[in-house]
């Protein structure tokens, strides 16, 4: 009935495709104009923070300090991306025509496969080239051996990363797993971090904790380094066995899901609609939940939205542990560097993030206003406002107890206990209320401000800068007001000027900020 | 018709997680005979679908097409080579032309030879597409679109024909070729499944009903008796 063997019919169909492609995707003068052309832009808006990385330098001991930590979370989001699309992946094309042939189906995953390890190689010898730039006295400083290990290291570990992907994307098994310890991965690069920053010892715990830390021993001065080194690669040549193994025994069935999320995100992508994107990525992931019943829905009204925002808390704890490490990390920056400008825009900014995690249940009521308007029988601007209580009253919780802990342990003094009863509610509200404003847009580009963008000259830093501030003015207010709330108030500190004083010029500011936000919120309509 | 039905399905289910997309389907299509498989949106139609073509594992139950199982993927190379499937949405590569999707299609399913672009041309020309076999996708209508994943699924040899909303985005004259040539494959002892909305045009193609809802049969049974139960209405079918 058919010819050839299932592997010939597939090699076919794969010859077929790339010499018909090849023929079409020569480079053009057209393409080198688009790569120069967006290169010189990439450069012009890169060149000031790439000058001044290189100029400063990284020393190998912030560097084995930081590395681990950050290496780890590498890992884990190469890790998570195969839970909803991994390194081999085909368009609905392939799966409505090529899969479902009498073919050998490895003969199409084998070679993706292959390149997508190769992709990975290749980003671990760009990370360790320019670690090797970074770091304080350049490569002559390191050594030509210590060069050639971190190199081999870090292809080791893109490989590896690359390779565990793969074998999350082509197991539900493995994916679950990966779902359900990212929350302790996480906080275990948070210890990994905290440890490094201990010690020497803490430090060689951090550097041997696993491959993300052997990759960086070349950098360190630790002895041991060529034993790292090998390590690292048996590892990755372990993965890639594993991953290897896994190409005959998968189905279609990974792909049609990753095929369809690839389709929906790239059609959100197109119109510019940011919400739907996030909701196709959300479909692909089905969250490891809480399956907790709650208190009984409330009796009056008004405590609807608290009740449904407190459920939506507990049964997705992801969301809520992400926002309190935001909401700590910002109250630990704003405090150990008083008065400084990144570390005031860093705060406000992680604050702002963890304000916009908790406010999900609010963007659920946006993403169908009729429903939320019938369901919870009240005007748009109240359903908004209802939502911003239980967030506010979290953030301000947890930076309660992180400002708390911090005297305790006595990384600050207890002079910044004023600020709990003063300044954290305003600032806390007004991150919250901007989330909350920002999230009515519903993550898409509306005509009105689509015309505005392309109506403005991107090169004029005039033109720029109202680009920037129609995409995203809720964030930016969020962070200038805060964040100048936190100067006024870390400078005194800094500088032993009158805290009473400045506290009481922070409070009013934010409240000032807060107060502007509510009237806003309060004039919100429902959203188109 | 012979004893042995050219397309089995047995106790077919399918979950994903606590959700049931697709209770216990059973069913038999034998030569030249042709089954629709009708409910409302979200009834299990396209998991019924999937199932049968070998896109998703089923969590229970089996599919056997001319006698081969399609279920676990590894082995089902000889049920594969006797499915066509035409899906609910036409996906096509935007760049290959009309032509060479047929092309691509024959090579993966064996079909070589000197004739091939004689029989490309023929599908083509059956489909009213033979003017457009050098466009690309970007220029074809949703209409042509579907007609060129139809060309696909004809292009091969098949002896189970199974199409998931077929008639989605064809105009009249469309459907009325489509019909016609889903008539031809039954008179040559195609076995078809269509899952269709428009129940006007199963009418006298498809010989039996069978009604999902909620990923369940409700009723199945000779296509006008079915249909024209209140089943058939309950189930919010036009």
């Amino acid at each position: 009935m058919i010819a050839g063997t299932e592997v010939e019919r597939a090699r076919a169909a794969r010859a077929f495709l790339g010499a018909r492609r090849a023929t079409r995707l020569r480079i053009s003068a057209y393409h080198v104009y688009v790569v120069v052309l967006f290169g010189a832009l990439g450069w012009l808006f890169l060149k000031g923070a790439i000058l001044s990385a290189f100029a400063g330098g990284l020393s190998a001991h912030r560097l084995a300090m930081l590395g681990p930590a950050v290496l780890l979370l590498v890992v884990l989001a190469a890790l998570r991306f195969g839970t909803w699309q991994g390194p081999v992946s085909f368009s609905m094309s392939d799966v409505g025509l090529l899969l479902i042939a009498p073919v050998a189906m490895e003969e199409f995953t084998r070679p993706k496969l292959l390149h997508a390890l190769g992709f990975g190689a290749a980003a671990g010898v760009l990370v360790a080239g320019l670690l090797v730039l970074l770091v304080a006295g350049g490569p002559g400083a390191l050594g030509l051996w210590h060069i050639v290990g971190a190199v081999g290291s870090l292809a080791g570990l893109g490989t590896g990363c690359v390779a565990a992907s793969w074998i999350v994307e082509s197991s539900q098994r493995a994916a679950r797993i990966v779902r359900r310890a990212s929350l302790l991965v996480t906080v275990l690069a948070v210890g990994l971090l905290v440890a490094a920053s201990t010690g020497a010892l803490g430090l060689s715990v951090a550097l041997w904790s696993g491959p993300w830390g052997w990759a960086l021993a070349p950098f360190a001065s630790t002895a041991a380094w060529p034993v790292a080194v090998p390590a690292s690669a048996a590892f990755a040549m372990l993965l890639i066995v594993l991953a290897w193994r896994r190409l005959a025994s998968t189905t279609p069935e990974v792909f049609v899901a990753r095929a369809e999320t690839r389709s929906s995100l790239a059609g959100a992508a197109f119109a510019l609609d940011y919400r739907s994107a996030v909701l196709a990525r959300r479909a692909a992931v089905p969250r490891p939940g809480v399956r907790w019943r709650g208190p009984r829905h409330p009796q009056r009204r008004q405590f609807v939205v608290l009740w449904r925002d407190g459920l939506a808390m507990v049964r997705d704890p992801y969301r809520f542990v992400s926002a309190a490490l935001l909401c700590a990390g910002a109250t630990v920056e704003a405090l150990t560097h008083p008065g400084r400008v990144a570390a005031a825009i860093l705060a406000t900014g992680a604050l702002y993030c963890a304000a916009s995690l908790l406010c999900e249940p609010l963007r659920i009521d946006v993403d169908d206003p009729a429903r939320a308007e019938r369901l919870l029988s009240r005007r748009f601007s109240r359903v908004l406002i209802a939502h911003c209580v239980l967030p506010t009253a979290a953030l301000v919780s947890l930076a309660s107890a992180t400002i708390v802990a911090m005297v305790l342990a006595g990384a600050v003094s207890t002079a910044a206990l004023v600020s709990i009863p003063t300044v954290l509610l305003p600032i806390a509200a007004a991150a919250v209320l901007a989330a909350a404003l920002s999230t009515r847009r519903g993550g898409r580009i509306n005509e009105r401000l689509l015309t505005t963008m392309l109506g403005s000259d991107a090169m004029s830093p005039a033109g720029a800068t109202l680009i920037v501030i129609s995409l995203a003015p809720w964030v930016l207010f969020s962070i200038a007001a805060n964040g100048a709330s936190l100067l006024i108030i870390g400078h005194a500190a800094a500088h032993h000027h009158s805290l009473l004083s400045a506290s009481v010029l922070g409070l009013a500011l934010s409240s000032a900020v807060a107060t502007c936000l509510l009237a806003a919120a309060r004039q919100t309509h429902r959203p188109e | 018709m012979s004893a042995e039905p050219l397309l089995m399905v047995r106790d077919l289910s399918r979950r994903y997680g606590d959700f049931a997309a697709l209770r216990g389907l059973g069913l038999d299509i034998g030569v030249g005979e042709c089954v629709a498989l009708v409910g409302r949106n979200g009834s299990g139609k396209t998991t019924a679908v999937r199932l049968i073509a070998g896109l998703l594992e089923p969590s229970a139950g089996s599919v056997v097409v001319a006698g081969a199982a399609m279920h676990p993927h590894s082995d089902s190379l000889v049920a594969r080579a006797a499915l066509a499937v035409v899906p609910d949405t036409p996906s096509l590569y935007e760049d290959l032309s009309v032509a060479e999707h047929l092309e691509l299609v024959a090579l993966a399913h064996g079909v070589a030879g000197d004739d091939l672009g004689e029989r490309i041309a023929e599908v083509l020309s059956r489909l009213g597409l033979g003017e457009r076999r050098d466009s690309y996708p970007g220029a074809l209508s949703r209409g042509m679109r579907q007609k060129v994943s139809l060309g696909c699924a004809l292009i091969r040899p098949y002896r189970v024909l199974v199409l998931d909303e077929p008639v989605v985005g064809l105009d009249p004259e469309s459907q009325r070729t489509l019909r016609e040539l889903l008539l031809e494959a039954k008179r040559a002892g195609i076995a078809v499944m269509l899952t269709t909305h428009q129940l006007g045009f199963a009418c006298g193609l498809a010989d039996r009903a069978v009604v999902l809802a909620d990923g369940e049969v409700i009723a199945h049974g000779p296509y006008e008796l079915v249909i024209n139960d209140h089943v058939g209405r309950e189930a919010g079918l036009s």
